[in-house]
């Protein structure tokens, strides 16, 4: 057990944001949350990263260290691309950092500063620096929101190598079904304000085998569609 | 630093406006020199009489050692000034109330016109180089402060919190962070306080010393040697560029350290 959250309750002042929420997160497991824009998804990363604490109910961590890939790049400006990636953890290897930049497709690039790279690439830039940083659990809050349909899907091919690469307990955030459809071994879908669990799906096939067009995930991308677009709430 | 695609045109950018640069002065030299022949040389000295004055200063004792007491001086005011600049920008950006309660003090400071200082300096000094220290530290340290007290306002909170996030220690932060997010602001700093420094510097000179770059300035107006004015406010533009280019050169050398 890498996190287990127990029946929690968050709200801000009067605004009830997460209700009786539980979720485990395993050892090597990854898992997508999902739920419509300003459900309550950040919030929850925030409770799981231990910056807010619940109002009720109680998380357990059994991991040591926790690594994050943010919404934006926040990369160093005056950091070359293989500079940002070391920072984090000056102890690794050089040779894992090779990989990694090699894994992200930045391989070339190593010596260039973000401010000459495009948005697509600083995001590459960051997702290495979130795996290179040694944790047992990867938060991901919505890592490619900014992104075009494309170069979300090319960005998605790397953090599967990344995640394959080195396996570790993965949570990502996320309003894009798709991407979730494609990197989860468990969908975890919220409702509505206040955000509880809705639904949980579960993917067995690996991810590389994985196709959209497939019987079974455009079975779960229709029942995930009609959840998130339902009116009331379906806690 | 360079983007390698765009490093072409900014090839040509530069070609272009060194190009554009040549134009300009040689009209301005062409205009002078029109101007020049309609009048005498105590009014206004030929481009050719200028760089004559300019040869015989390069050829001269006195200009190298007024020179040296000039740098003397700029070099003890920078120092004071950057000293105090640091010591003000660092305690207002850190502590919030310190911002505060000094911030009105720098803001007056930089209201008051330095000829306001100097008449105070010729006063509490006397016609010497202290007069013209005092002037310089007093009206350029202020540049650096405010300078830096903004660095601080604009450091990216989302930078210092992916630090904290990966578990940076406090110094890491200071130093991967902060500092790298300050130089910006220094070197502006610096640079607008070098030129400052320059012109207050002669200025102090001309009105309250005995010696240095600006009592040539003086002896040369006493004399009316026109061409000696001109040559070395040529002089005096140039060191001040250079100090500029230098200053920028430095702090950019330590930014890539970083």
């Amino acid at each position: 057990m890498i996190i287990r959250i127990n029946n929690i309750d968050f709200s801000f002042g009067e605004l009830n944001i997460i209700s009786e929420l539980s979720l485990e997160v395993r050892k090597e497991e990854t898992i997508c949350i999902i739920g419509p824009s300003g459900c309550g998804k950040t919030t929850l990363l925030n409770l799981i990263s231990g910056s807010l604490e619940p109002d009720s109910g109680n998380i357990t961590r059994g991991y040591k260290r926790l690594g994050y890939v943010f919404q934006e790049d926040r990369l160093l400006p005056w950091k070359t691309v293989r500079e940002n990636i070391s920072i984090v953890s000056p102890e690794s290897s050089k040779e894992e950092l090779t990989e990694i930049i090699k894994l992200v497709d930045l391989e070339g690039f190593e010596e260039y500063k973000p401010g000459q790279l495009s948005g697509g690439m600083r995001q590459r830039v960051s997702i290495a620096r979130g795996f290179y940083y040694p944790a047992e659990l990867l938060l991901m809050d919505e890592p490619l929101k900014s992104l075009d349909y494309n170069l979300r899907m090319s960005l998605l091919d790397s953090i599967i190598r990344l995640a394959n690469h080195e396996r570790r307990s993965l949570l990502y955030v996320t309003h894009e079904i798709d991407e979730a459809l494609l990197l989860a071994d468990r969908i975890i879908v919220l409702g509505k304000q206040p955000a509880g669990i809705a639904r949980e799906f579960t993917i067995r096939t690996p991810q590389t085998e994985r196709n959209l067009q497939s019987q079974d995930l455009t079975l779960i991308r229709n029942l995930i569609i009609e959840m998130l677009t339902r009116k009331k709430s379906p806690v | 630093m360079r983007d390698f695609s765009t490093a072409m045109i900014k090839n040509k950018d530069r070609l272009n406006s060194g190009l554009g640069n040549l134009f300009t002065a040689i009209i301005i030299i062409a205009l002078w020199q029109i101007a020049s022949l309609h009048y005498n040389d105590i009014i206004l000295p030929g481009p050719m009489a200028t760089l004559k004055s300019l040869v015989n200063q390069l050829g001269d004792n006195t200009f190298y050692s007024s020179l040296l007491t000039s740098c003397v001086r700029l070099l003890t005011a920078l120092a004071l000034s950057i000293g105090l600049g640091l010591a003000f920008g660092l305690l207002m950006g850190i502590f919030k109330p310190v911002r505060y309660l000094l911030s009105p003090v720098i803001y007056i400071l930089q209201s008051v016109p330095p000829i306001l200082y100097m008449t105070l300096a010729m006063i509490w000094f006397g016609l010497n180089g202290r007069a013209t220290i005092f002037i310089v530290t007093v009206v350029s340290f202020p540049v650096l402060a405010v300078n830096l007290c903004e660095g601080f306002s604009n450091i990216d909170p989302k930078l210092v919190e992916m630090g904290r996030s990966f578990q940076f220690s406090r110094s890491k932060i200071i130093l991967s962070i902060i500092i790298p997010s300050l130089l910006t602001y220094l070197k502006s700093g610096l640079i607008i306080m070098l030129s400052l420094s320059w012109k207050l510097l002669i200025m102090g000179e001309v009105l309250a010393a005995g010696s240095g770059i600006g009592s040539l300035l003086t002896d040369a107006r006493m004399n009316l040697e026109t061409d000696k004015v001109f040559s070395l406010g040529l002089l005096i533009v140039i060191f001040c560029i250079l100090s500029q280019l230098g200053a920028g050169k430095m702090v950019e050398h330590h930014d890539n350290q970083n």
